[in-house]
């Protein structure tokens, strides 16, 4: 007998919904996308895509500050298109949450991936960002509940990396 | 082409409980303000920024019009924000453009194309329901009232003198009065915790 399969977009949903998220910004990626369709059906949610990932700092910031706490959705090739955004939060003690799904690593297909896709945690760690990483789906609805509290409670800059091994590696056919 | 103190002198009457967001004409509106802890004055963020900033506090705060003062270098290092914006369209952000054509802050160097680019059609074509341009202070103080009367978003964009500064970042006055810190603390107060 084969274990359940784990739905762990579900549990990041699930984790939104508990810590009152309501401003959700993304550029688009496979590896989210079942969590983009589940925030776009709330009535209660605001889903703001973006055209590139450094609007979604400023978006998060500006929503905090009105009293809305949001998260940033994005793949890793996005991450380095955030990084002198996040001087942002990081200058004024806003929280800023990001997950980012992985690529360039777990048996990548695309090498254009494989740069940003490496860098993507070192990039984050070197501006301040605290970085937890999950592989196991049974532990990313923690893991993703636990970084949403310390970003937000500690005002800190907080980026959940969903490896590319929990995410699937994506097929080229 | 205006003077931005004349343009935020001009829109300081019809302000009301406006959240505002001046931008890098932060030093002419601070000293002016009546309502400080509506204000957002973030000084000189990474460029690019301002857009984002201003339509994330609209769409947090859809009850409170948003007044954001963008500058030309912040919309051409953000480009895709106005069509993020259009998408979105707060009904409460009203998106000015102090146009001053160049960098002020680094030397006064032009902006790309400084001359022709017309940032009113740029926003028409992201998808805004409307888009205005001005070059004098006297057509902009007619239209003020019913700009700020109708629903957002709205883009103007203002040609203004520009004001280069050239000396040392450690030797030029600081125009703010809060620091940072102060600034979210005094919004925050305004809207209880996320």
């Amino acid at each position: 007998m084969t274990e359940p399969k784990i739905n762990w977009p579900s549990a990041i949903f699930d984790v939104l919904r508990a810590q009152n998220f309501t401003q959700i910004c993304h550029v688009p990626d496979a590896g989210h996308a079942a969590l983009i369709d589940r925030c776009v059906e709330q009535n209660d949610m605001t889903v703001i895509s973006l055209t590139t990932e450094e609007e979604g700092i400023g978006v998060l910031s500006g929503a905090w500050l009105g009293g809305k706490k949001g998260v940033l959705l994005m793949q890793s090739s996005g991450v380095g298109n955030t990084i002198n955004g996040f001087a942002l939060p990081m200058a004024t003690r806003m929280p800023l949450f990001t997950i980012v799904t992985m690529r360039g690593e777990w048996a990548e297909g695309n090498p254009w991936q494989t740069p940003m896709g490496q860098a993507a945690g070192p990039v984050l760690e070197a501006m301040g960002v605290t970085v937890f990483r999950v592989e196991r789906p049974e532990e990313v609805g923690e893991v993703v509940g636990a970084a949403a509290q310390l970003a937000f409670n500690t005002h800190q800059s907080v980026a959940v990396l969903l490896s590319q091994r929990l995410i699937g590696a994506k097929e080229f056919k | 082409m205006m003077n931005t103190v004349d343009v935020l002198e001009a829109f300081k009457p019809y302000r009301g409980d406006a959240l505002v967001v001046p931008g890098r004409g932060g030093r002419h509106w601070v000293p002016m303000t009546d309502n400080e802890g509506l204000d957002a004055p973030m000084g000189d963020p990474a460029m690019g920024g301002h857009a984002g900033f201003g339509f994330g506090l609209a769409l947090a705060r859809p009850e409170r019009k948003v007044i954001l003062f963008d500058s030309e270098g912040d919309i051409l290092m953000s480009l895709g924000m106005m069509v993020t914006i259009a998408e979105q369209k707060p009904l409460n952000f009203y998106h000015f453009l102090l146009d001053n054509e160049c960098y002020a802050t680094t030397g006064g160097q032009p902006v790309p194309n400084a001359k022709n680019v017309d940032y009113a059609a740029i926003a028409k074509g992201a998808g805004y329901p409307k888009a205005l341009a001005y070059t004098e202070i006297e057509d902009l103080k007619n239209d003020l009232p019913g700009i700020l009367e109708n629903p957002g978003p709205i883009f103007v964009a203002l040609k203004v003198y520009p004001e280069v500064q050239n000396e040392a970042i450690g030797s030029r006055r600081p125009w703010q009065t809060r620091t940072r810190t102060e600034v979210i603390q005094d919004l925050r107060g305004e809207f209880g915790p996320a």
